[in-house]
C-alpha cells in the first residue's frame, strides 16, 4: 500500500498539489481524473518518486518514507509513463539508453550494457515497431514513438505499479491497441496496482476499480469508480451540464447538443 | 539526489562520450525547477546524459567510420550529428565484440590478454 499523508507541492507561491491524502492498496487500478493544470502530473511525478514534496508524507509498502535516500529503489519497483515529464528530461539521450535507466531507477545508464537486458528491450520495441529506432536520439522520434519508448522504459523491469499520465497520447490506432495489449499482458502478471491520468471519459472503464477528482490541486471526491462517476459529481465537479452513463463497462460523458442548447435558450425566452 | 559511487568516479576518468569522445562529469540534471533533479554522468559538449565508453573504443570506433564511411541512419542527413550517431553505435559493435572475447569488463579494456575464442 501507498500511502500519501497531506502532501503539498508548491511552484513558488502556487500550491499545484494542496494537502492532499490518499491509500492506494495493492491490486487497485485508480482513474485520476481532472481538468487541465489541476495538479494530476506533479502529483503523479510525486508518487512515482521523480518530485519532492514541500509538506507531508508519502509512505511506501515497506512503510518507509519516500525521500531521495529511498527513491532510486522506488523507481525501480514502480514505472512512471508520461511524456510531459520525460520531454522535459530527454533531448538526445539515444533510446537505449533511455530504456535500460527504467532498470537502475536512473535517467541515465549506471552500468555497461548487458546481452540479456537488450534482448528484453528489443523484444518489447520489437512488438511496438520500434525495433529500428533503438540507436536513434529521442528529439528525432515522433510523439508517439517517444510515447512507446517511455512506455517501454516503464515495464523493462517488471513493476509492481505503473504510473500512468495519459499513455495512449500521440499514438495512432495501431500503437494505441499495441499498448493498450502491452499494459494488459503486464496486469495480468498478477498483483499489479495502476494510476492512471486521463481526462478523456472514453478512457474510463470498469477495468478501474477506483477513482480520484481533482480539482486546483485538491481531491474533489474519491471512491469505487462507479460511485464516483455518477451525473451529480461530475456535475458538480465541472460545473457544468454533463451526461454521464455506463456502456458495456465503458464510461460515456456527454454535453447537450448546440440543437439541444439552442432549444433551451428558446424555450428560457419565450 | 543520487550519490557519486566511486565506480561513477573511475568512470569518469577512463571513459569518454561515444558520440564525440568529449570528457564525461557528474552533473545536477534539473528536469523539475520546482524540486526535481538527479545526478547524472553528462557530455557537456553534446549536452546529454552520457554514460560513455572506454577511450580506446571511442578511438577504435572513428578510425572504422573514417575508413569504411560507415553509415546506419541512412534516413537521417549525412551530417556532423549523423556521424556522431555512428560513432556511437560502431562503439557499441566493438564494446560488444571485447565483451565476448572476454576483452573488456566494469574495470575497461583488459590489455595484453589472450582473447577467449
Ligand atoms: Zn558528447
Amino acid at each position: 500500500m501507498i500511502t500519501a499523508e497531506h502532501i503539498t507541492i508548491r511552484h513558488g507561491v502556487h500550491q499545484v498539489v494542496d494537502d492532499i491524502c490518499w491509500h492506494i492498496q495493492d491490486n487497485e487500478r485508480w482513474i485520476l481524473f481532472g481538468l487541465n493544470g489541476c495538479g494530476k502530473t506533479t502529483l503523479l511525478s510525486a508518487l512515482a518518486g521523480y518530485l519532492g514534496v514541500n509538506k507531508g508524507k508519502i509512505f511506501l509498502p515497506d512503510g518507509q518514507v519516500l525521500n531521495a535516500e529511498t527513491k532510486t529503489d522506488w523507481r525501480i519497483k514502480t514505472g512512471l509513463v508520461s511524456a510531459s515529464f520525460f520531454d522535459r528530461c530527454y533531448q538526445t539521450e539515444n533510446v537505449l539508453d533511455i530504456v535500460l535507466s527504467g532498470l537502475y531507477g536512473r535517467l541515465g545508464m549506471s552500468c555497461s550494457l548487458k546481452a540479456s537486458d537488450v534482448r528484453k528491450v528489443k523484444g518489447i520495441l520489437h512488438w511496438l515497431d520500434m525495433d529500428k529506432k533503438y540507436q536513434y536520439p529521442y528529439d528525432t522520434l515522433s510523439s508517439g514513438q517517444r510515447q512507446k519508448v517511455i512506455i517501454t522504459r516503464a515495464l523493462l523491469p517488471n513493476p509492481d505499479i505503473l504510473f500512468l499520465d495519459e499513455p495512449f497520447n500521440g499514438l495512432d490506432i495501431l500503437g494505441y491497441l499495441q499498448v493498450k495489449e502491452l499494459l494488459q499482458e503486464w496486469v495480468s502478471s498478477g498483483n499489479k496496482t495502476i494510476v492512471c491520468v486521463t481526462h478523456h471519459g472514453n478512457e474510463i472503464t470498469t477495468d478501474y476499480t477506483h477513482a480520484a477528482l481533482m480539482k486546483n490541486g485538491q481531491f474533489f471526491c474519491t471512491g469505487a469508480i462507479q460511485d464516483v462517476f455518477i451525473e451529480d459529481n461530475i456535475r458538480r465537479f465541472i460545473g457544468k451540464e454533463i451526461g454521464v452513463a455506463w456502456q458495456d463497462g465503458r464510461l460515456l460523458l456527454t454535453i447537450p447538443s448546440v440543437k439541444e442548447r439552442r432549444m433551451n435558450d428558446y424555450g428560457q425566452n419565450n | 539526489m543520487g550519490k557519486i559511487t566511486d565506480d561513477d568516479r573511475k568512470r569518469m576518468e577512463r571513459c569518454c562520450c561515444k558520440q564525440c569522445g568529449g570528457k564525461l562529469s557528474m552533473k545536477v540534471v534539473v528536469y523539475d525547477p520546482y524540486g526535481g533533479h538527479d545526478v547524472e554522468m553528462f557530455c557537456d559538449k553534446c549536452h546529454k546524459i552520457e554514460y560513455g565508453t572506454e577511450k580506446e573504443v571511442y578511438h577504435l570506433a572513428t578510425r572504422f567510420i573514417d575508413e569504411f564511411q560507415f553509415n546506419y541512419f541512412l534516413d537521417m542527413a549525412e551530417d556532423e550529428r549523423s556521424e556522431r550517431l555512428n560513432t556511437a553505435k560502431i562503439c557499441e559493435v566493438i564494446s560488444w565484440v571485447l565483451n565476448e572475447l572476454g576483452l573488456i569488463d566494469d574495470n575497461g579494456v583488459i590489455k595484453n590478454k589472450v582473447p577467449e575464442f
